[in-house]
């Protein structure tokens, strides 16, 4: 203990001494830890955070697994009620009902329906107010529990909420209290709100009991899992053969429910490439330390050949160096930690409030708990073994003998160490530049992809409730901001189209006739449809399967037959299930031109269809196409306070502007990680690159004075300095164009492939061109400057140098 | 060499052999000799003659091609590294010609450096040590005091200072008052007859005659080998003859 208080008393004083070198050190490796940190915050935030309840350990829910033939189904309310009623597995249990959003004072909000005794289960108090007792959740009891996030950004942390009387949808609620910022009632992104839910009826969800939840209850003291479990299983046998007189379709599963995701390879497979990218920078900031404890160890070779001769033994003085190095980690790992803060802080306000074309984002800045802070000491510690323990045994390796007549060993040509170091910092620059470009490429493709449609004004309204579909209709018509409206199917339906020359498939979209005028889809041939040819077996066909079925003909009056596909199951847009199907023969009357349409999220939106049949916005399953008049945004929130007072559950109501240029803002988001993280990558490398180029030719400046002495020109000798960095670059550039491709390849072998191939171009040669481009161009810059400055070297100064 | 007491140090047919790239240079050939407890002995020569390879040798700071080196009665000659730094550490004590101070420490610190790399001795022990270490040497006053803030008789004081502090068996001195002007030079050699008068064994290395004076006896060294004054002498001269009279030929030539 004593010798260690000596060393880091020593390591303190050395640093402060050579404050340059310990700013040096801690901003870049605090940088790199500050980024690990974000990403471990965040995993730690989703995986490991249980939520802040009573004994988390102690809670579980209970589920039905899912059969190889059918999906897991849900338990409902009265199974709920039987539970508790009959079994005593848990000292107390909840109920989640189903998330509902609502439009609470002009704000779309989201929370569950939960029983009344929930926060008490779950023994949590309110920050403000009360929660729930057993006696809210009776039928009618219209009040509800707001949650942080939600009564700091809609109600401004009012603190006069408590009791208020807010209007959600055409009813009002009374509010009872606000919960504390770290409570997030049990799911992974706090809710908004919570409603008792014995308000399922009047919020339209049923109130037969029929409603499904989610079981979760806090397991009796004593209980193990396996005993619980077989408890249930005989309690299920029994229910299901009073109920249904059979044995239950699946068996059941009790498993812990602590409000995190649970650890598995598909969330490992996710988090894994954040770390890989994060951790790049971090390596890379280790690499540049690394090479500048390279260059201290020569400066230190004097004091350590002292310390040996007084007695130190090697290992004694490489513990010292790493002291050393260990106090330069810790201080950046708390400076990481200011940088893991600021960098969660962005992400969050750039997501939520610069990404709006995402719509409503429920993020919050995930909390740093001490598992953050173990992880960053940890990673600190992992970093000094990365950065200094080659360096400490390097510096250690003196001639003895020659140190104590003040001779160092001089290691001034660019040993292979360095090399490496500087080659791997290229590496990962030029890996993380060419992912940066591919990104910014794709979502350039994307944003300037023509969809064939007009996207400008016009605004798409799901119907959600057929009975308030009239009603929902007269209010748009009614409404001053919407310009026209046609009704179209949601999705295209597959089919088989028949001639007399054979079957193709096609998909064919059920649209009313202003659906053309309104899309902007020009008909290039013959006519529409017309009011009086309403379930008339008519058809508009578009030029591509006009071109398909009938080649070099008029596809006009010809006869078209459509068939149910058999393989529509696979991969078939969801339409819904009220949407008629239609078969048999059509004639064409005109058509169309094609619709690229755009894509989201690996769906093709708006594509084809191949044919359209007519509907009327009255024909039930049709969704509304709206030509608006204004910003459709604003005309969309107005839309959706507006219609909401009709229909609670209301559809979705969404600009098409927005939903086209999703798959573009999507790619934005790795476009930006990646860029970021590449610029760093490139800041930190050149750094490196310049510090050691300017040091070598700071050692050499007595060889460069003999250079020069000996005739060599100033330019072979800034040629000389500069052929020093193509070596490390070159590879640099070589691993990570390679590894790149690799990485490619690599994810071209998922099952992803397809998907990954529709949206990104891995491959493609202009942003590995224009990466490697920018690496060698920014590390020719960085070359340059000391490379330039060995060509002036005083020969006369330089040889009369000790 | 006092041959009346047992041998501190006794070194038979010590070779040292650098070979550099296909060069072989031998700088030590086939040295004998011994020191005893309380000796003070001079290791003379010009130089390359391969006295500071053997005061390397003798500090365990490098090791020999070829002979025995026995230390107390040991031989050390094939020691590993963490073994060879803890004889160091006890046994012997060094004094530089550069002085050697780290330059981030203060006087006391230099001086308790030694101390640091010993177990089993607590800060309170160190303390006093270093204090009397630095007291012998009329340095304490300057405790908290840097090297830079030193002169260099000063800094060399210092530096006795931290060689006695771990109560060596031997002072290894290389060229002690090099960088010292005379009135220094003198000062640190009287410290030197001081300590050895207090007992001390040491060895020193110096080209200096008025320095090696200060010693019992002297080893007089050329190419590698111990030899007489008188040999020294002759050969001296037959170096500076050569080295004329090819100055000479290259002129007439």
């Amino acid at each position: 203990m004593d010798k260690l208080l000596y060393d880091l008393r020593y390591a303190v004083r050395t640093l402060a001494q050579t404050p340059g070198v310990a700013c040096t050190v801690i901003l870049t490796l605090g940088l790199g830890l500050g980024l690990v940190a974000a990403v471990f915050t965040i995993f730690n935030a989703y995986i490991f955070r249980a939520d802040e309840v009573r004994d988390p350990h102690e809670l579980f829910a209970v589920r039905r697994q899912p059969t190889a033939t059918a999906e897991a189904e849900p338990f409902t309310q009265d199974a709920y009620d039987a539970l508790l009623r009959e079994t005593e597995i848990f000292t107390d249990a909840i109920a989640l009902g189903p998330q509902i959003d609502r439009w609470i004072d002009g704000q779309r909000m989201e929370g569950p329906l939960v029983t009344g005794n929930f926060f008490q289960v779950l023994g949590v108090s309110a920050a403000l107010g009360r929660t729930f007792t057993a006696a809210d959740d009776l039928a009618g009891n219209r009040v509800l529990v707001l949650g942080q996030r939600a009564w700091q950004r809609y109600f401004a942390g009012d603190p006069g909420i408590i009791g208020r009387t807010v209007r959600v949808n055409e009813m009002t609620f009374d509010v009872l209290g606000v919960m504390p910022a770290g409570f997030r009632g049990l799911g992974i992104d706090p809710p908004d709100f919570w409603m008792p839910l014995a308000l399922a009826g009047d919020l339209g969800r049923g109130a037969d009991g029929a409603l499904p939840v989610d079981i979760v209850g806090r397991l009796r003291p004593g209980m193990s899992h396996g005993e619980a479990l077989a408890r249930l299983d005989a309690w299920d046998l029994r229910r299901s053969a009073e109920t249904t007189g059979a044995r239950p379709a699946a068996s059941l599963v009790i498993e812990p429910r602590q409000g995190k995701v649970p650890l598995s390879v598909d969330t490992m497979l996710t988090f894994l490439p954040l770390f890989f990218a994060f951790g790049l920078i971090l390596l890379i900031g280790c690499a540049n330390v690394a090479n500048l404890l390279f260059a201290r160890g020569v400066a230190r070779q004097r004091e350590i050949g002292i310390r040996f001769a007084i007695g130190a033994s090697r290992r004694r003085i490489v513990r010292q160096l790493l002291t050393e190095s260990l106090v330069l980690a810790l201080a950046a790992a708390a400076f990481g930690f200011g940088v893991s803060r600021l960098v969660l802080a962005s992400v969050v306000n750039y997501v939520t409030s610069a990404m709006t074309g995402l719509g409503d984002i429920r993020l919050a800045l995930m909390p740093a708990d001490w598992r953050v802070v173990l992880f960053l000491v940890a990673a600190a510690i992992a970093s000094t073994l990365c950065f200094a323990l080659v360096p400490a045994l390097r510096a250690t390796r003196v001639e003895l003998a020659q140190a104590m007549h003040g001779a160092v060993t001089h290691d001034v040509r660019p040993g292979r160490a360095r090399n490496m170091l500087i080659a791997l910092q290229v590496t990962g620059s030029v890996l993380l530049l060419i992912c940066a470009a591919i990104f910014l490429r794709s979502s350039w493709r994307a944003a300037s992809n023509d969809p064939g449609v007009r996207i400008a004004d016009t605004v798409f309204l799901g119907i959600g409730n057929e009975q308030a579909r009239d009603s929902i209709l007269d209010a748009v018509r009614a409404d001053p901001e919407v310009a026209a409206l046609a009704a179209m199917s949601p999705a295209a339906l597959r089919a088989l189209a028949g001639t007399a020359a054979g079957k193709s498939a096609a998909t064919y979209r059920w649209v009313s006739p202003e659906y053309f005028d309104i899309l902007g889809v020009a008909v290039m041939r013959g006519r529409l449809f017309t009011p009086d040819e309403r379930g008339a077996p008519v058809a508009v066909v578009s030029e591509r399967m006009a071109q398909a079925l009938w080649p070099g003909r008029d596809p006009l009056g010809q006869e078209l037959r459509l068939e149910p596909d058999p393989n529509e199951a696979e991969g078939a847009p969801v339409a819904p299930a009220q949407m008629p199907r239609f078969t048999g023969a059509a004639v064409v009357i005109g058509v169309a031109r094609d619709v690229a349409g755009f894509r989201v999220g690996g769906a093709t939106l708006l594509a084809g269809p191949d044919v359209y049949l007519q509907a009327t916005t009255e024909t039930a399953g049709t969704s509304l196409a709206l030509r608006v008049r204004g910003d459709p945004a604003i005309v969309v929130r107005g839309l959706r306070e507006r219609l909401a007072t009709i229909d609670p559950a209301i559809g979705e109501i969404v600009p098409l502007q927005e939903l086209a240029r999703m798959e573009a803002t999507l790619l934005e988001i790795p476009f930006w990680l990646t860029l970021a993280l590449g610029a760093l990558a490139l800041v930190l490398t050149l750094s490196g690159l310049f510090s050691v180029l300017t040091y070598l030719v700071a050692q050499r400046t007595r060889e460069i004075g003999v250079r020069i002495a000996l005739g060599a020109t100033r330019y072979r000798i800034s040629a000389l300095a500069l052929a020093q960095s193509i070596r490390p670059v070159g590879i640099g550039l070589l691993l990570g164009g390679g590894l790149a491709a690799a990485l490619g390849a690599l994810l071209l072998a998922t099952p992803a492939a397809e998907l990954i191939g529709q949206t990104v171009r891995l491959f493609d040669p202009l942003a590995y061109g224009a990466s490697l481009l920018l690496v060698i161009a920014a590390c020719a810059g960085a070359s340059l400057v000391p490379a330039l400055r060995a060509g002036q070297v005083d020969p006369v100064t330089a040889l009369r140098r000790d | 060499m006092n041959e009346t007491n047992r041998s501190l140090i006794h070194l038979v047919d010590l070779k040292k052999v650098f070979f550099t790239d296909e060069v072989e240079t031998h700088a030590l050939s086939g040295v004998h000799f011994d020191i005893a407890q309380g000796d003070y002995v001079a290791i003379e020569g010009p130089s390359g003659s391969g006295k500071s390879t053997l005061l390397s040798i003798l500090g365990m700071l490098d090791t020999p091609s070829g002979g025995r080196y026995l230390l107390n009665g040991e031989p050390v000659e094939s020691l590993d590294n963490a073994q060879r730094a803890h004889i160091r550490n006890r046994e012997i004590g060094f004094i530089f010609q550069a002085f050697n101070l780290i330059g981030d420490l203060t006087v006391f610190e230099n001086v308790e450096l030694p101390l640091t790399y010993r177990s089993g001795i607590s800060k309170q022990e160190r303390k006093e040590r270093v204090h009397e270490a630095l007291e012998r040497v009329r340095m304490a006053h300057r405790i908290r005091h840097y090297p830079a803030q030193l002169s260099g008789g000063q800094q060399q004081r210092v530096a006795v200072a931290r060689a006695l502090v771990g109560k060596p068996s031997i002072l290894l001195a290389d060229e002690p008052t090099g960088n010292l002007d005379s009135k220094n030079g003198e000062a640190v050699m009287g410290l030197l007859s001081e300590l050895h008068s207090g007992g001390a064994t040491i060895c020193m290395v110096t080209h200096d005659p008025r320095y090696s004076a200060y010693a019992d006896c002297s080893i007089h060294m050329f190419d590698g080998r111990i030899v007489d004054e008188e040999t020294l002498n002759r050969l001296r001269e037959e170096e500076d003859r050569r080295i004329a009279d090819h100055a000479r030929g290259g002129r007439t030539a």
